[in-house]
């Protein structure tokens, strides 16, 4: 499968409520109030800032591509057609993007060059060009081996084993557990690029590229939940997000607290309300238990809820007509809830 | 007697290379020094031998980030801990905690916008400094083949009456450039230690080819019969990918390396082609810095570079262990035409110097004026810096120089490949040396190449390696 089928399931997702530039929004991990929300509305979390690095001109060729395949129409918002949704696939990719938001890159480097370092000291050769560059990353290894009193031997065997648990027990595919590998460097073994992997897997490159994504994400997750696996938690550090909202929002979550109201905050930190509302829809869609009982009453989410099951949309401004006596915030604070509790 | 033992301690080496003793014992004493040495021939330990001997931190100026990383990557290969790169690619707190803990380093690369910036240049001034180095100092000259604007601020750290010496390298360098060099960065009295471009090792041959496909067909034919480690140069991003994929298809191992590549496929191209299980590459001229492989037997353009130190740079990544090495250059009618398009596509024409002044003067943000005026980010750097120093009108006469400058280096390339004398003689003659042709080996021109070391015995094709399963390949790289 490829970014095509990605690209094909966000669509289906938001069902011609969104234009194409939101998407990519969505793919880059744009973090502004409008995309945060979409993510949350429907529910497409799992592709936020998966592709940091994606050009807009990469993005355009993949929409031109596709409008032309007839898979999409596009007409200011994007619609999947019927060959479109035939062609999107049955296959369900497995990302976490809106945990890790491209760290999971840095746990890839980290981990080439660990693997990279044990394999050539155990074989005794203290002098190899690292395989990677960034100086924060090699600082990061040097740190990590800095504080081992193991002999690098046995820190090698140890890891070995961890990454075998780790492969075997964490529901990679088996592709995936071949580019996992193929992806490590060591002494007398040079990794394959991508394009080698491609015609020695006969997937195509872009492909290729997207399960191993796909395998970082599944391997975070999987050490989440196990305790004994030291050496790969420890490279796992700090690639996952910790806090889920803006700095702004965050100063706005602590002057709510402090009991300031919407229209109090907005005038403390000068800005619009509008924006304050943003934050505060950001808040609903992050925050365990977002008091909003304070916005609208059970009923008025009862109604909502009901209209924007009897006329499949999320769309406010057909909402308003119906509900003409909820604001915009709260028919927006309703939806994110709903996102929420299902 | 002392310089020998620190070469043997430090570096593993017996002896000296031709000319490196000479630009050491002159830094030693004190004095600013020219070093031209060609590719390969050993020019950083021109600094690095000598940063042992002194008290004191060496500032490293240096244009290329991707070079620097290079520089320190080798000097911590070789156990040097107290080594810092400090450049626009490093975050804000990488860049204050560098900046804060100078002193400790030994070795400090700095791009020259860093150097300039006025916080960093007073922090260098109350280190106490060894010497400075001015790495890839032609970049300095405008008549050089890459001019950095940048480089000609420099002359501001160089000019007080005390300062530390200045070590100044290049690979190629003209007298022109070498005057550029002395007068840009107020050297003083220097000595200059130039070692002869000409590369006994290297034989030079030039095709004559009718089209494009003949150019492909040429190629194929000759990686089919002859051996490897190569290097293809290319003109374009999409033709390395384009002919790598040809050549792969004819069994024979080669990846295309660009600047369109990310970091770690660069890394990982890199270390197959050292670890010889890559036998060729195709590439633009983004390739070459920083590879260390000194086996490399073939050097084949398919284009025409754009400057005779361009292309003597680039055929010079060939047979640096000394042993013999083939360079091709494939030319068809259209290319010097091809390559002036290029070239010139990144100098602004008098419209877009003055249409840019005139977007400055109302006011608008330099970026936004480039954009407006369609003109390149190199473009808009070199205006920016002469803009600061001159009226438009000589502006503009600046930029035309530059632009005859360029014409200049490309007819010289014209000549070059359209010769029928010894090439090699042709070819370090733009440099301002006299040599004579080789008696044997020289080049296409002199006729008496012996091409028989070349040819690709059976046995040497096709080495399949298996691909291991994932379970073996862990087992292999960790035990």
């Amino acid at each position: 499968m490829s970014l095509d089928s990605i690209l094909l399931t966000i669509f289906q997702r938001l069902h011609g409520e969104r234009s194409a530039q939101g998407v990519y929004h969505i793919l880059r991990g744009k973090r502004s109030g409008q995309t945060l929300q979409d993510v949350e509305y429907y529910q497409v979390k799992s592709y936020y800032a998966l592709l940091p690095q994606l050009t807009a001109s990469e993005f355009q060729q993949a929409l031109e591509r596709m409008q032309a395949d007839g898979l999409i129409l596009i007409n200011e918002l994007v619609y999947v057609t019927a060959k479109g949704q035939m062609a999107t696939g049955s296959e369900i990719w497995r990302f976490n993007g809106w945990n890790y938001r491209g760290r999971e890159r840095e746990f890839g480097r980290r981990l080439a060059l660990l693997v990279q370092t044990l394999s050539n000291l155990r074989s005794g050769e203290t002098m190899f060009m690292p395989i990677q560059k960034e100086l924060p990353t090699q600082q990061f290894i040097k740190g990590l081996l800095r504080n081992q009193s193991n002999s690098m031997t046995n820190l090698s065997i140890s890891l070995r084993k961890e990454l075998e648990h780790a492969l075997i027990h964490s529901s990679l595919s088996d592709l995936q557990r071949t580019i996992v590998t193929s992806r490590l460097t060591g002494y007398g073994l040079t990794a394959s690029t991508w394009e080698q992997l491609a015609a020695s897997l006969n997937v195509s490159a872009k492909t290729i590229q997207l399960y191993y994504l796909e395998a970082l994400h599944i391997l975070l997750d999987f050490l989440l939940q196990q305790p004994n696996m030291p050496l790969l938690t420890e490279l796992a550090t700090d690639c996952r997000v910790d806090t889920y909202l803006t700095q702004s929002a965050e100063r706005t979550r602590k002057l709510y607290e402090r009991g300031y109201s919407l229209e109090q905050i907005a005038s403390l930190r000068n800005l619009k309300l509008s924006t304050i509302e943003d934050h505060f829809i950001e808040l609903a869609a992050n925050m365990d238990n977002f008091p909003y009982e304070e916005f609208v009453t059970k009923e008025q989410m009862v109604t909502v809820w009901r209209h924007v099951e009897q006329l499949q949309t999320k769309r406010l401004r057909l909402l308003k007509q119906q509900c003409p006596e909820l604001s915009y915030f709260q028919l927006r604070l309703i939806i994110i809830m709903e996102g929420r509790e299902s | 007697m002392e310089l020998q033992k620190v070469l043997h301690q430090k570096f593993g080496y017996e002896s000296f290379r031709p000319g490196q003793q000479e630009v050491i014992t002159e830094l030693l004493a004190g004095r600013d020094t020219v070093a031209i040495f060609p590719t390969g021939m050993g020019k950083s330990l021109c600094y690095q031998l000598p940063a042992y001997m002194l008290e004191g931190v060496v500032i490293i100026i240096s244009p290329l980030v991707a070079l620097m990383e290079d520089q320190v990557a080798n000097l911590r290969k070789h156990k040097e801990k107290r080594v810092v790169a400090i450049n626009s690619f490093l975050s804000r707190k990488e860049k204050e905690l560098a900046l804060s803990t100078m002193a400790q380093y030994k070795f400090i690369f700095l791009s020259p916008e860093m150097m300039m910036q006025q916080h960093v240049r007073q922090l260098v001034q109350q280190l106490h400094i060894a010497f400075f180095v001015v790495d890839e100092a032609h970049c300095i000259s405008e008549w050089g083949f890459d001019f950095r604007p940048d480089y000609l601020r420099l002359k501001e750290l160089f000019s007080f009456t005390e300062r530390a010496p200045v070590l100044a390298l290049t690979a190629t360098a003209n007298k022109k450039v070498v005057e550029d060099i002395i007068t840009y960065l107020r050297l003083r009295n220097p000595h200059i230690q130039r070692q002869p471009m000409d590369r006994p090792a290297i034989s030079y041959r030039i095709v004559h080819v009718d089209n494009e496909s003949a150019k492909t067909e040429w190629i194929s034919e000759r990686l089919a019969t002859t051996i490897g480690p190569g290097v293809i140069y290319v003109a374009s991003r999409k033709r390395a990918d384009e002919l790598s994929a040809i050549i792969r298809e004819r069994g024979i191992p080669t990846a295309s390396y660009h600047g369109g590549k990310e970091q770690d496929e660069r890394s990982i191209i890199q270390e197959q082609f050292i670890q010889g299980e890559l036998e060729w590459i195709c590439a633009t001229n983004a390739f070459g810095m920083g590879i260390h492989k000194d086996d490399i037997r073939q050097v084949i353009h398919e284009h025409l570079p754009a400057t005779p130190s361009a292309y003597i740079q680039e055929v010079g990544r060939a047979g640096r262990d000394g042993d013999k090495a083939a360079v091709t250059l494939l030319y068809s009618e259209r290319d010097s035409q091809k390559v002036k398009f290029i070239v010139y596509e990144d100098l602004p024409d008098e419209q877009q110097i003055l249409y840019y002044h005139s977007l400055l003067q109302s006011g608008t943000g330099s970026q936004l004026a480039a954009e407006q005026a369609g003109l390149s980010e190199i473009a808009s750097r070199l205006l920016d810096y002469y803009l600061e120093q001159y009226d438009v009108e000589n502006v503009i006469r600046q930029i035309q120089q530059i632009y005859q400058v360029k014409e200049k280096q490309i007819a010289e390339m014209e000549s070059y490949v359209k010769s029928d004398s010894c090439l090699r003689e042709r070819l370090v003659q733009f440099f301002g040396e006299n040599i004579l042709p080789a008696e044997k080996d020289c080049c296409s021109n002199c006729q008496n190449l012996d091409d028989d070391w070349l040819i690709k015995s059976e046995a040497s094709t096709k080495q399949e390696t298996e691909t291991l399963q994932w379970h073996e390949r862990l087992h292999q790289l960790l035990g």
